[in-house]
């Protein structure tokens, strides 16, 4: 399959937007945004509840069609070549359920089968997610952190170039997120860039490299976190309350450890 | 291609996995079809053990009377059940009758009474017929030209389905034989039954066609119908479809889940059908397969294209339901299908489970070739297309 012109897989970028619409009815879910990935970063796209990032992300992944605009991912087409852009891409959905009784094993045994992997096997991926002692077990017996770790182990079954996170701490236990944070540079690091949606701004400081900021379906400002933190205060923002060197969260890992418990 | 039908082959097996898993859906699936052609196949290959509780009130004194009472006794299918209270209370009038203390209207009283506990236990469900021979039962009159009359009365309970039929099919033959032995004389009429599936056919080939025939339907509209809308409101679905697995590959694999383990259903039901109950096995083993496979294909489309059109698993079953129960009524389960008006008989010709009966029935029954077989064939194709061309359009995976 022909890639786009407009991209090679050598690129810059890992994923380019340009003026992405898409509405549902009389309701503008998304009103033209552009932007780039660059390979090997982490890109954060936050925003409040209806700002369009869960529909971005779908149309990113090839699971919606965008109305206008254009979207390529790893080089290809979204709209034009929607199975090379899965074959290329891993995505970590949220809220959404496996297979009911089917082993952990199992489901990462067709995972592999379904991207045609050769040479890697469940147990593997299972070891990369700290999950080995749970290859017999049915993701309905997971805990909420267990749960989003063999989400990303089913994501990264066939080592893909972009792996997408759809708020992947949500619901999570400080322990447990602190953990997914882990993993999540550990990708990084081996070299996959990763999009991830979250509502945890402290989250989204320490993992991204950069950052998007949508409301009602725009892009209303790009940028690093530092950045974006340096802007605002050369606005003249200033806060009441004094920024301590610690926060709770980090009173609460203190205390109770880093380990995971679960 | 070859890569493409390995997904679907390694996604069926992971649905099969699935299924087998689910204890209800076990149950359902496979255990319920197994039971129903247990129980009924041993009720129909041990008749034999098939009795029939009856209370004989006999009130006439006359000889054609006892004649009647030894016959009914002689019959193996009828347990005649004496009525404890009735004889000790018939001994005592006796008694007195002989001895001449009790007027014959308290002995009249007796007997009537007898009748009316009998039918009272007849209500109660202790018997299942009741036998009554007036007291004029045989009495000699000119009406009769000189020789013994007089009615039977046979007291059944409706709901009780087909013991009725049986007491009264088993009276006709002794009063048959009975009346020959009045007049001396071979009855001039006679009635011969002949079966248009042949004389040799046993009732549990009958019994198994229907409950196979229903196993694969079951598979279809309770297994097929409610899985995809379950896996869609889970999320399930969507996860697959953020991978590189098409709809195609979705449908063969969960298709062929259900059809390995329908055609599984099928062969261990013919193995006890034949094993247990001496059913004989279809002389063409080979038509009887593929005419399986394609009704199999069949029923599990209409549990697709039910998948489709629900909005959630609840409302699936409650579609699979509809069109169970409506089969099972058309099909003549409940009323024989000779009542139905002209439109009903029609139509019930034409629903997907009634090719699928007959197309089994003739294949144990009277052994055809595949072009014997071609207005089932025709029925079921359309019916394939039609619940495809439904499944497939209707298909989505959020």
């Amino acid at each position: 399959m022909p890639k786009s012109a407009t991209s090679t897989p050598t690129s810059q970028y890992m994923v380019e937007v340009h003026e992405l619409t898409k509405s549902y009815g009389s309701v503008q879910a998304v009103r033209g945004i552009s932007f780039n990935v660059e390979r090997g970063e982490i890109f954060g796209i936050l925003g409040p509840n209806g700002a369009g990032k869960t529909t971005t992300l779908e149309i990113l992944e090839a699971l919606r069609k965008s109305d206008g605009g254009m979207a390529l991912v790893a080089g290809y087409d979204v709209s034009l070549n929607p199975e090379e852009v899965k074959r290329s891409i891993g995505v970590q959905i949220q809220s959404a359920n496996f297979f009911d009784k089917v082993r952990l094993q199992e489901l990462l045994g067709f995972a592999l089968s379904v991207y045609q992997v050769r040479g890697m096997t469940p147990y593997q991926l299972l070891e990369r997610v700290q999950l080995q002692d749970k290859a017999r077990s049915y993701p309905e017996q997971l805990s909420g952190g267990q749960l989003q770790r063999f989400s990303i182990a089913m994501a990264i079954a066939h080592s893909p170039e972009l792996l997408f996170l759809d708020e992947p701490t949500t619901g999570l236990d400080p322990q447990a997120r602190r953990n997914t944070w882990e993993l999540i540079k550990n990708l990084r690091n081996e070299g996959i860039t990763i999009v991830l949606t979250t509502h945890y701004m402290d989250e989204a400081e320490d993992l991204c490299d950069r950052i998007a900021i949508m409301d009602q379906g725009k892009i209303i400002a790009l940028d690093t976190p530092e950045k974006l933190v340096q802007g605002l205060l050369d606005s003249g923002f200033t806060k009441t309350r004094e920024i301590r060197p610690a926060t709770l969260d980090d009173v609460f890992i203190q205390l109770t450890g880093k380990e995971l418990r679960d | 291609m070859i890569k493409y039908l390995k997904t679907s082959l390694h996604l069926a097996k992971l649905q099969s996995i699935r299924i087998l898993r689910d204890p209800v859906g076990t149950i359902i699936l496979f255990g319920l079809p197994m039971i129903l052609l247990i129980v009924s196949g041993a009720f129909t290959t041990n008749t034999d053990s098939l009795s029939l509780n009856t209370a004989l009130v006999n009130e006439s004194n006359h000889e054609i009377s006892f004649a009647v009472a030894e016959a009914l006794e002689s019959v193996g299918m009828l347990k005649i059940i004496a009525d404890a209270q009735a004889q000790d209370e018939a001994q005592v009038f006796d008694e007195a009758a002989v001895s001449g203390e009790t007027p014959a209207a308290a002995i009249e009283y007796a007997l009537d009474y007898a009748l009316e506990r009998a039918l009272e236990r007849l209500r109660n469900g202790d018997l299942d017929v009741v036998i009554h021979l007036p007291k004029d039962f045989g009495s000699v009159s000119a009406m009769n030209e000189g020789l013994p009359g007089g009615n039977i009365e046979l007291y059944i309970d409706e709901t009780r389905g087909q013991t009725g039929d049986i007491a009264r099919s088993i009276l006709n033959g002794i009063i048959l034989e009975l009346n020959q032995a009045i007049i001396g004389v071979q009855m001039p009429l006679n009635l011969v039954q002949r079966s248009v599936l042949g004389d040799g056919v046993m009732p549990i080939s009958i019994v198994f066609t229907f409950f196979s025939a229903l196993g694969l339907f079951m598979m279809g509209v309770f297994g097929a119908a409610t899985l995809l809308p379950m896996d869609r409101k889970t999320g399930a679905l969507r996860r697959l479809h953020a991978m590189p697995l098409s709809g195609g590959q979705l449908l063969i694999g969960t298709m062929l889940s259900f059809g390995i383990l329908a055609l599984f259903l099928l062969a261990v039901m013919t193995a006890t059908a034949v094993l247990a109950f001496r059913m004989p096995l279809p002389e063409n083993l080979v038509l009887y397969g593929f005419f399986a496979l394609v009704s199999t294909v069949m029923l599990l489309g209409l549990g697709f294209a039910i998948s489709g059109i629900s909005k959630s698993p609840s409302q699936a079953d409650v579609y699979g339901q509809i069109v169970f129960f409506a089969s099972l009524a058309l099909g003549g389960v409940w009323v024989p299908q000779s009542f139905f008006p002209d439109i009903l008989k029609a139509i019930s010709r034409f629903i997907p489970l009634t090719p699928v009966i007959d197309g089994f029935q003739n294949i144990l029954h009277r052994g055809p070739g595949f072009t014997d077989l071609l207005p089932q064939f025709g029925v079921i194709g359309l019916w394939i297309l039609i619940c495809y061309t439904i499944g497939v359009k209707t298909f989505r995976w959020e």
